[in-house]
């Protein structure tokens, strides 16, 4: 098992955003996080990698306790993550965005900045080199000097995707990558999330779009009012009767 | 059209309506020759080899200019030379706070303080202790430092106008520090008979040696930052400009960048200080106000953030302009105002741009995103 959420729960003042909200994710499966708006997935994501600290409850990865670890020692772990609202370095190129990415796994300082000994410049070259790969991974092998803002808008969730990449996560959550993607870059993402699980890395995905959330994922928990109310494979959570009234509400 | 409408209550009406209309004037054929420069700059980029032959010669050009800079005292007076020193103390000052405006992105109005401290850092410690330049050099550079945390730790979590308003106090504090703590700074009085640079008992007080101790802090603070530019901090750094939750997401530990940030600009601003001094004899509060701290953006700002040659050029025009202008004393400040407004219209990222920005805003080349296809 790489992931153990248990018991997480998270207060903003009076307003429970998640209540005892548990599932584990194994290693190298797709992992689907859904629910209606508002239901809570990203505070979830949120406190997984860091942004916030869940107010109780405890993230177990790997075997050793994550809970209330900052971003920075998050990413350290192996956990990445991408935007809802996509967050690139704007003004910086499509590879730039990707060399960041490698900051947590490389170490040359500012004596190595200055002198650009051997060991700094070799680590430059491996920089390089794996985001170029990590370019051509996500499919977007030529864009290398354009500014990740004047990507098309697929482009940049691949973009992101291949940031995220970068961090050498052995989990990577995904927040909507689909949002706003016309269906021919569904599909597209589709494969690309499959290669990523196929290369090693498990993926935790929030999505809405239901044609990606069924036909990628191994395992669902969906999320209603800050509460799991169903948990299970794809085909199971379907016909959920309670999952069908978050979605679209109980007959009267 | 409104700068003429300005200029009305002190030029009389007949005057300023020729201001005007020659400014009207002025600016179409601004936008005719604009439109001129970039058709013939993109025949240009359409000869082939151009980057080639753009990059060879880069080094070449960099020893011509530096060559004519070394040979450049011969040529001027003591009142040219003096403005280049002070030219050049602008520009080191302008390339450390670039560093912090520019690269790191943050808006920091307050740069004086540590120019200050250096300032009376290396004032205080020759009259009384009898510290030479020198010593007092790395002396000025800890104590900006320490300085620069200072301001740094607290103000951590802040950005943007918060930032600002912060720093601006915090500038304001050390001046008037500075103009109150009359045992121990002087008060308004300031300090004098600073003495002048000593190396192995030779003096360095001629403005001719102190002009080479310029440009080596120049050489020095601009190789700096081209290294840190270049380099997996320097992109950190930018990264943390562009998107703090994606840098940090990304591993990317902004609470030491921003204090690496804050120490080197602070510590190249104390050590300029400690020039300042040196070259003035003379310091007091006078040298350090808002308005300084104002000047240097400015420059950084109306260069080209994050861009060497753009600041150091930026810095260059705002010192050396007010200076050729001398006998246009009262309208200075008005075509000063004007000039930066200019500025942000027709050339919002600086006069020479960094590669990032220029590739951004300037390149037709650049292929629209509907253009690019897939992968």
């Amino acid at each position: 098992m790489l992931l153990k959420a248990q018991n997480i729960t998270k207060q903003f003042g009076g307003l429970r955003a998640l209540q005892d909200v548990s599932f584990d994710i194994e290693q190298g499966q797709i992992f689907g996080l859904i629910g209606p708006n508002g239901a809570g997935k990203t505070t979830l994501f949120n406190c997984l990698t860091g942004t916030y600290r869940p107010t109780f409850g405890k993230f177990t990865f790997a075997g050793k306790d994550i809970t209330g670890l900052s971003e920075v020692k998050a990413a350290q772990r192996g956990i990445a993550r991408t935007f809802q609202n996509i967050r690139l370095f704007k003004e910086m190129t499509a590879l730039e965005n990707v060399m960041v990415g490698r900051h947590s796994r490389t170490n040359a300082g500012l004596w190595g900045a200055l002198v650009r000994d051997k060991r700094t410049s070799g680590e430059e070259r491996d920089i390089h080199l794996r985001s170029q790969q990590l370019l051509g991974f996500v499919e977007l092998k030529g864009s290398e000097d354009l500014l990740a803002k004047n990507l098309p808008y697929g482009h940049q969730r691949r973009l992101e995707i291949a940031r995220a990449l970068a961090t050498d996560p052995r989990l990577i959550c995904l927040d909507e990558p689909a949002a706003g993607m016309n269906p021919s870059e569904v599909s597209d993402l589709m494969l690309l999330i499959r290669k990523i699980r196929d290369s090693g890395v498990t993926v935790l995905l929030i999505e809405h779009h239901m044609k990606v959330v069924m036909g990628i994922c191994d395992w669902l928990a969906v999320l209603d009012g800050g509460e799991k109310i169903a948990c299970g494979p794809p085909e199971r959570i379907r016909n959920d009767p309670q999952v069908i009234a978050a979605y679209l509400g109980t007959q009267h | 059209m409104w700068i003429g409408l300005l200029c009305w209550p002190f030029m009389g009406l007949h005057s300023a309506g020729i201001v005007a209309v020659g400014l009207l004037l002025l600016f179409l054929s601004f936008r005719f020759f604009d439109r001129k420069i970039g058709a013939v700059k993109n025949i240009f980029q359409k000869i082939p080899g151009r980057e080639l032959a753009g990059r060879i010669p880069r080094n070449l050009w960099l020893g011509a200019v530096l060559l004519a800079v070394m040979l450049l005292p011969l040529a001027l007076n003591k009142y040219y030379l003096d403005i280049t020193i002070t030219a050049g103390i602008y520009i080191v000052l302008a390339l450390g706070l670039n560093i912090i405006v520019g690269l790191a992105g943050l808006l920091v109005l307050g740069y004086i303080a540590f120019y200050a401290a250096g300032a009376y850092a290396y004032a205080i410690l020759s009259t009384q202790y009898h510290v030479s330049f020198f010593a007092a050099l790395p002396a000025a550079a800890v104590l900006a430092l320490l300085f620069g945390l200072a301001l740094g730790v607290p103000t951590l979590r802040l950005r943007g106008d918060y930032l600002a308003i912060v720093t601006l106090g915090f500038g304001e504090i050390a001046r008037i520090v500075l103009n109150n703590w009359d045992s121990f700074t002087g008060g308004p009085n300031g300090i004098m008979h600073i003495p002048k640079p000593l190396l192995f008992g030779l003096k360095l007080g001629s403005p001719v040696h102190l002009y080479f101790i310029v440009l080596a802090m120049i050489l020095l603070v601009s190789f700096v930052i081209d290294r840190l530019n270049n380099s997996r901090l320097g992109r950190a750094l930018v990264a943390m400009r562009e998107d703090e939750t994606a840098a940090r997401a990304c591993g990317v530990n902004t609470v030491k960048l921003k204090l690496l940030a804050f120490s080197l600009s602070a510590m190249t601003a104390g050590m300029m200080g400690v020039v300042f001094a040196a070259k003035m004899s003379f310091v007091s509060p006078e040298s350090f106000t808002f308005w300084e701290s104002i000047m240097v953006l400015c420059m950084v700002v109306l260069g080209g953030m994050a861009s060497i040659p753009g600041v150091i050029l930026g810095a260059a025009a705002l010192v050396v302009l007010p200076e050729v202008f001398r006998q246009f004393q009262n309208y200075r400040m008005l075509v000063f105002g004007a000039a930066m407004v200019a500025m942000m219209i027709f050339r919002p990222q600086g006069l020479l741009p960094s590669k990032r920005r220029r590739l951004e805003l300037e390149d037709p080349t650049l292929p629209s995103p509907d253009e690019s296809g897939e992968g």
